[in-house]
């Protein structure tokens, strides 16, 4: 049973606050400067212990990058990122490495994630060594991780091209187990794969989930896969959060336009005669060098009114556990269970 | 595209002041006593200590250094101890017939190497393309002070085509057989590099679809292969300047030509350091500067390079 | 033609070869493959002869050889005193001193050879570490070790050379060492471009993050991809470094005097072409087959391990 449902308050692993990446462009070699990329503008969400959060959004929304600067693959610009009440955007390397065991990722190319030239088994025990475990130990180490993902101890000696996508993607869970961490950031990490594939990924991540009391932190465009494996989904447009909430709010209230247009994109095996009337979405995602004012989304908002043309919603609390950023959306009352 | 000038050029002094802090150094690193050479066999200690204090070794090497630099600032390049007079100006007179030559060389590159490359890719796999292989493989291979006496010895020897060597009235009949041989080994690069570019432009999508709409071979060929793949080995050709200038040593020897690499040759048989780290450093100069030119004349041409 | 599919150096790759009328695939080995291929490429393959016979001959040397590349025969010249022309006793002639031309040839390939590799080996070495290092640290350390390397690469190689050895004294250690110090920059450079590029990719990244050392990512993750291009390069930096130390030895700059090097065969030579040609041409048809052949060599090697290879100047 998953501990959302379960209705039992679990430890905050992993609090992000006011996230910031922001990418200088260097337009023409004359000035230095020219424009900033805010690839990430302000992303505030938390994880709990056990808990699947899903991170969703079109490409262009700054989802991956969150990940990495959660990871610090890449430094954050502003706002903090706080596991074990420490802030690891701001850790040293010594701290860094250590961090390094409680939060790992697992990454969208499953072809180019583990190196060719390795033996399975060689990239499963560097996991392993990061954790410390002995020279004479590693190998059976590396047996018990990858059966713990469904693959035979035999696979140790193959190499990656020897194995196919959905094989990959169970060792680099493998890899990313391995040191024991207890968040797990999945980049996309079922996108590449064909979708019977997917569906057996999707599962062993959440049965590894349950039986680790893993938290995962998941990134996808895909709705639908967000909706098989979350427990919360936060839905990012344009470097912020646009609406956050659990399953059942994001996908059967849904508050913010944008989240209703891209549930509206998701295919349902549903008779036509059911079919709701669908808001189709016009235009692209704008360049976040310079994103429009007020609601990012006012230009393609069918219903963006004066005021989203002029103030920057703030993501509010528009029912229990529910926030939205979106004038249009009414406040939850002051008194009420979170 | 000004920042970027200016930063090349600030790149290129930083470069130019590391070449002469080496020349220094290796300079410096000379076993014996430069004030006795120059003094001469049978001089005097005093003698040798007063030259000794003129030239400055007696000061501790930061000073010297300090001094080096200084001097170089203002172009003097100290004293040949073999001839007595200035490095530099020893150099620049024998100038002239070096780049003679250096140009000579660049122009056979071109001229042979770019036709039988073009050759070569015309038909790939044909008796021309492994005719100009073969041609290309050779001359990368042959030493060229070896090829330059083969040439001396059928072309002017055994057939009296050309002049054994040396410099005469006219004078590019004389400079003929030694540019020819400093080019050859730049052709077969050339043919090489410029086969396999155009190779692989012809095989690119849109030439493709140009030969299925009809372009006839010889417009593919010459109107759209040819110009991009030509463009890099111009600045190639460019950058062999540039080294050329700095002596082309062997083949001054090999022919008996009076130019800067012969002197510089004399000047090892006798350590006249002076003059050969002078013509080392002019020659890195030459270098550099071709260098620059090169890809200050490729971020003209291409503007992503200005965006780095 | 081997470059799709799995990498040959994989070491479990394996190719069905069908064979013909309904025969079952024979499964090959990557040496198989790679001696497969070395058949379907003539001048490779004559190339790889010769380099094979170079280093028998390097090896067994004064076993081969007729007689001693130093002893002055003396009926090793003509009763005026020249050098006898090939034939008989002496199947290449001898040279003014009255020494077998054939026993110094062979004694010379030892020589080349050595200096070849022994300063093409440092090269690469220095080359390797350098262009590794600076590319995978990245920041001031890459910014001065480039530096460093255009500061070098801003000498004529030649003309240096023959200066350093000037300086330091000609012999066979000083001739490597100085070779080999102006030659790495050619291969650091190519390393640091292809470890820019290795090191965006994604397993890297994920290694990283995983807490591994950069020690351990760079030797044991860039470096095996950096294998293929390294034996390239290498053996076209053999062909190279010949001709420079051949230059050296012409220039009388090279190993000092009674050491047989085919460069200085050639000066020797030179000045008694009016009656002696085969003193000067021989000694050059061997180096000329010697670059050759490692110059075959190594283009097959980089058709064969990595197409992608960049060209080096």
């Amino acid at each position: 049973m998953r501990t959302a449902e379960r209705g039992v308050q679990s430890p905050t692993l992993v609090r992000v606050e006011d996230l910031k990446v922001h990418f200088p462009v260097r337009r023409s070699a004359f000035g230095r400067k020219s424009g900033v990329v805010r690839a990430v503008d302000g992303v505030s969400f938390q994880l709990s212990a056990g808990d699947v959060l899903g991170l969703a959004g079109e490409s262009g929304s700054g989802k991956t990058t969150v990940a990495r600067a959660m990871l610090r693959i890449i430094d954050p610009t502003g706002g903090r990122v706080l596991m074990d009440s420490m802030d690891i955007s701001k850790l040293g390397r010594a701290e860094l490495k250590r961090f390094r065991r409680r939060m790992q990722m697992v990454y969208q190319d499953p072809y180019d994630s583990l190196n060719p030239r390795l033996k399975i088994g060689t990239t499963l025990e560097e996991a392993l060594m990061v954790r410390g475990v002995r020279p004479s130990e590693r190998t059976n180490g590396v047996r018990l991780l990858l059966e713990r993902v469904g693959l035979s101890g035999a696979y140790a000696l193959r190499y990656p091209h020897e194995l196919s996508g959905g094989q990959r993607q169970r060792v680099s869970i493998a890899r990313a187990l391995g040191v024991e961490p207890s968040v797990i950031v999945c980049d996309e990490a079922v996108s590449s794969l064909d979708v019977s594939v997917r569906a057996q990924i999707l599962n062993l991540l959440r049965d590894l989930q349950e039986t680790e009391r893993l938290s995962l932190l998941f990134i996808s465009h895909d709705l639908s896969t967000l909706r098989f494996i979350a427990d919360r989904v936060a839905i990012m447009y344009l470097g912020q959060v646009v609406e956050i909430g659990g399953r059942e709010d994001i996908f059967d209230r849904p508050l913010h336009p944008y989240t209703l247009a891209l549930l509206a994109a998701v295919p349902e095996p549903v008779p036509r005669s059911q079919r709701r009337p669908v808001t189709r979405l016009t235009g692209e995602v704008p360049s976040a060098l310079q994103p429009p004012p007020g609601c990012r989304f006012h230009p393609r908002c069918p219903i963006a009114q004066d005021i989203c043309r002029e103030v920057v919603p703030e993501l509010r609390r528009k029912a229990a556990g529910h926030l939205a950023a979106c004038h249009l959306a009414p406040d939850a009352p002051a008194i009420g269970v979170p | 595209m000004m920042a970027y000038l200016l930063r090349r050029l600030g790149w290129m002094f930083v470069i130019l002041f590391g070449v002469a802090t080496v020349t220094f150094f290796v300079a410096y690193m000379v076993p014996g006593d430069p004030a006795r050479m120059i003094a001469g066999p049978g001089a005097s200690a005093a003698t040798i200590d007063s030259i000794r204090h003129q030239l400055g070794l007696d000061q501790p090497i930061a000073r010297q250094y300090l001094d080096y630099m200084g001097r170089l600032a203002s172009g003097n390049l100290g004293i040949s101890f073999l001839h007595r007079v200035p490095v530099l100006t020893a150099i620049f007179q024998r100038l002239g017939t070096t780049a003679l030559i250096a140009l000579g060389g660049v122009f056979w590159e071109l001229a042979i190497g770019i036709p039988v490359g073009i050759a070569a890719a015309w038909k790939p796999k044909s008796i021309l393309d492994r005719a100009g292989t073969a041609f290309a493989l050779l001359g990368l291979s042959a030493p060229p002070f070896w090829l330059g006496l083969l040439l001396l010895y059928y072309l002017a020897f055994q057939h009296s085509i050309f002049p054994l060597g040396g410099v005469g009235h006219p004078l590019l009949w004389y400079l003929i057989l030694p540019t020819f041989t400093l080019g050859i080994g730049g052709a077969a690069w050339y043919t090489r590099m410029l086969r396999s570019s155009m190779l692989e432009i012809l095989r690119s999508p849109y030439m493709q679809m140009a030969r299925a709409k009809g372009m006839p071979s010889r417009i593919l060929l010459f109107r759209h292969a040819m110009p991009n793949a030509v463009i890099p080995l111009i600045t190639m050709a460019g950058m062999d300047l540039g080294y050329f200038l700095g002596g082309v040593l062997i083949i001054e020897v090999v022919f008996g030509i009076p130019g800067v690499g012969q002197q510089a040759w004399q000047a090892v048989q006798v350590l006249d350091i002076p003059m050969i780290m002078g013509t080392v450093l002019i020659a890195a100069v030459f270098i550099v500067l071709m260098n620059v030119i090169v890809d200050m004349s490729y971020a003209m041409f291409d503007p992503r390079i200005r965006y780095r | 033609m081997l470059s799709s599919g799995p990498e040959l150096s994989d070491r479990s790759a394996v190719a069905p070869v069908s064979g013909t009328r309904g025969e079952p695939p024979v499964m090959l080995s990557r040496w198989s493959l790679l001696y497969r291929s070395l058949l379907h490429d003539p001048p490779a393959f004559a190339g790889a002869v010769v380099v094979l016979a170079l280093l028998i001959v390097a090896v067994f040397g004064p076993l081969l050889a007729p007689h001693s590349p130093y002893t002055g025969f003396g009926n090793g010249l003509s009763k005026i005193g020249a050098p006898l022309p090939p034939g008989g006793r002496f199947p290449l002639g001898t040279d003014p001193n009255g020494r077998d031309v054939l026993s110094r040839l062979i004694f010379g390939a030892r020589i080349s050879l050595t200096i070849g590799v022994a300063a093409n080996g440092l090269a690469t070495l220095i080359g390797l570490l350098v262009g590794l290092l600076a590319a995978y640290i990245g920041g001031w350390v890459d910014t001065i070790l480039m530096r460093l390397t255009d500061v070098v690469m801003a000498f004529p190689i030649l003309l240096f050379a023959i200066a350093l050895i000037a300086v330091t004294g000609p012999s066979e250690t000083n001739v490597i060492l100085v070779i080999a110090f102006l030659y790495w920059t050619y291969v650091a450079r190519v390393i640091h471009g292809m470890v820019l590029s290795l090191k965006e990719r994604e397993f890297v990244t994920a290694t990283r993050t995983l807490g591994i050392s950069g020690r351990r990512i760079m030797f044991r993750h860039i470096l095996p991809h950096l294998v293929p291009a390294l034996i390239v390069y290498f053996t076209l930096g053999v062909a190279s470094t010949i001709l420079i130390e051949a230059s050296l030895s012409y220039i009388g700059i090279g190993v000092p005097v009674p050491i047989p090097s085919w460069g200085q065969m050639i000066a020797q030579g030179q000045d008694y072409y009016q009656i002696a040609p085969w003193l000067f041409i021989f000694p050059g048809i061997a180096l000329v087959a010697t670059v050759l052949a490692f110059n075959l060599v190594g283009d097959w090697l980089r058709d064969v391990l990595d197409p992608t290879t960049p060209q080096r100047r």
